[in-house]
Order: C-alpha cells, then structure tokens, then sequence
C-alpha cells in the first residue's frame, strides 16, 4: 500500500518535471531577427497589388523593413492606406517599425507592401516570392500566398 | 382623472405608439444610412468601358451598387468590388438579374477603356455566372466627373506622390451608394460595412421591386 504511494508521487513528479521543462525552440524562433509570418497578396489581373503579412521582432533590439522586392512587379514600396472621415488615402512610408518583443501586422486598410506595375497576373493559389530588406537582420525571403 | 386612471392611459399611449412603428414602412429594414427623404438618383453621364454612353435611365428595374474608386488602389477599392462579386455571386439567378454594380474611376487619366475591362474582369470571373455586361466601368472627363462626384457628395483629390513610382495617388470616398429599381437614391454603406448587410438589402430592395 505504502510502496503504491511512494511510486505514484514518484510519477507525478517526473510528469511536473516534463511540463516546466523549458519547450524546444527552433533556431528560427530564437530571437535575433524578425519572423515573417501569414504572408499573402492580392490576386490581381492587371496594374497593382498588395502584400500583407505579420511581422513578429523576437528579438531585443527594434528593427526596422526598409525595403521589398519582387519580381512580379515594375516597382514594390511601402505604403499606408488610412481612412479619414469616409475618405480612402493612401501614401509611402519611411520604413516600417518592428519594436523589440513586439509585432506589426500588414493588413487590408493599412500597412502594405505595394506591388506597382504588375508584369503578370497574380493568380489566386500560387506563391509568390518576395525579398524583405530589414535593417538590422538583413535579408529575408519569404512566400506569399496569392489569394482573392 | 385618478393617478391609477392616469397611469392606465399612458400604457395604452405607449402601446399604440409601439404598435404603429412596427406598421411604419419600408425603410427602417435598411442596414446602410438612409437618404431621407428619399431622392431620384442624379444621373451618371459618364461612358462605359466599352465606349458606350451611359445612362440611369436605362436601368429601371435593377438595384445598383454604385462605387467611386481607381484601379491603382490596392486593397480598399478590390476589397468593396469583391463584397459586391460575392453579393451578386449570392444572389439567385433571378435576382442577379435585377442587380447592378458600377465602378466609378476618379482616375479617368490612367484608368482607360482598356484598363477598366482588364480589371473588372477579374470581378466578373469571381461572379463566375452569365452576368449580361458584368461589371460596369464609368469615366468622364474632369468636367464630367466632378459632376457627378458633387451630385453624390462624393469627393476625389489627386496627391502627388513625388517619392513613390506610383507618381500620385487619389484620395477619395469609399462609400457605396445605393440606388433602388425606381432610380431612387435609397442609402449608402460606409467603406468597411458588413457583406451580409449589404447583400440583406439588395436582395430586400429587388423583393420589394417585384412584390409591386
Ligand atoms: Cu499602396
């Protein structure tokens, strides 16, 4: 009876043990560096288009995208689409912000990469690449998804 | 009159009050903003993209979903075309007969006959079924336009862009405007409304054309 009791909070505790154990990150989560995440774009016949995304800094230092490339158009810059009292504007941004810990989302109606002058037709379903230039990290490259 | 007696009779006020506002017609089941009083809808004298003079006149008997925007705008303009392709994908066969979108550009400049039929395809694809013209494309010269921009209270400002390769863009209302099957301006739908709501009262507005 006794001896039961011992090996039950003996299994209890080698379960706890596994749970508080620190879970195992993949060298691209792990900080330096921004994460692309939920990147997609706008399926378009003709003339522009968008690209949104989530980026995610994990990091300690802020980051700052600075610039994007992609094949697939003429010219890509980073743009703000706002609404003002009933009114659609759209302008350029100086780069995009990425805080340290933190995250900005690119989305329909705000931030965006702007695909200008479409050399082909964004189909829905296929990847499209893009090339993100960040500050800080450099380089990355990244698929979108073209959707509707 | 006793208190009590007093009281009774305000009851009786308020539930014919109540009464008569469930009878009141028609507009209260809009979702968008009402015109009030509604209003006949000012004409779009403005040509097709496929060259053709327009006019309302010849669409009596449809809902039109009317929409001012350009073709460089990136996602506010594709957003509200791709609810009004759902709305129209949405509707019956028979009701998708009696419903109209137009697309308005604030940009005749850049937004030619060409480029107008190449965009609004893809809209018309996304309906996917036999949709008589599709979506129609309006422009007019500034004269023109600025015409029909006033008469809807709609605005367009044009903002050099100087850094970007876009060279300008367009500021301009995002609203959707309504127009019933006896040409009368009914509501409109601030940019962002609900697709649902949209579609409640297009399908609403073709019922109450056909139960006349
Ligand atoms: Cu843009």
């Amino acid at each position: 009876m006794q001896r039961s009791a011992v090996l039950i909070v003996g299994l209890l505790c080698i379960v706890l043990a596994a749970c508080v154990a620190p879970p195992v990150v993949s060298p691209s989560e792990r900080g330096d560096g921004v994460v692309v995440a939920e990147a997609w774009a706008r399926a378009a016949a003709t003339g522009n288009s968008a690209a949104y995304m989530i980026l995610r800094n994990q990091g300690a230092v802020a980051d700052r995208l600075i610039r994007a490339e992609c094949d697939a158009a003429a010219a890509v810059e980073l743009h703000q689409t706002s609404m003002e009292g009933g009114m659609m504007k759209m302008a350029p941004v100086d780069g995009i912000v990425v805080p340290a810990r933190g995250q900005v989302e690119l989305k329909p109606g705000g931030l965006h990469v702007m695909l200008i002058g479409l050399k082909r037709e964004l189909k829905a379903g296929e990847k499209l690449l893009l090339k993100l230039y960040f500050e800080q990290g450099g380089v990355r490259e990244i698929m979108a998804e073209v959707r509707q | 009159m006793t208190p009590r007696v007093r009281l009774f009779a305000w009851w009786i006020a308020i539930a014919v009050g109540l009464l008569l506002a469930a009878c009141l017609p028609a507009d209260h089941r809009l979702r968008g903003v009402p015109y009030r009083p509604v209003r006949p809808a000012p004409d779009l004298a403005l040509t097709d993209q496929r060259g053709q003079s327009f006019s309302l006149q010849h669409y009596r008997g449809k809902v039109l979903a009317v929409y001012f925007g350009y073709t460089y705008c990136p996602d506010v303009c594709p957003i509200t075309l791709a609810q009004l392709a759902q709305v129209w994908r949405d509707l019956s066969a028979e009701e998708a007969r009696s419903f109209q979108p137009v697309f308005v550009t604030v940009d005749p400049e850049r937004d030619t006959e060409a480029m107008l039929t190449r965009y609004l395809a893809a809209f018309d694809n996304a309906v996917g079924t036999d949709l008589g013209l599709g979506f129609i494309g309006l422009r007019g010269d500034s004269e023109a336009l600025n015409k029909v921009l006033s008469d809807y209270n709609a605005k367009a400002y044009k903002r050099p862009q100087p850094s970007s390769a876009i060279g300008y863009t367009m500021d301009h209302t995002a609203s959707i405007f309504i127009i019933d099957a006896a040409g009368r301006l009914v509501e409109w739908f601030p940019y962002g409304s609900a697709t649902e709501d949209i579609m409640a009262d297009i399908r609403y507005l073709i019922q109450q054309k056909e139960g006349r």
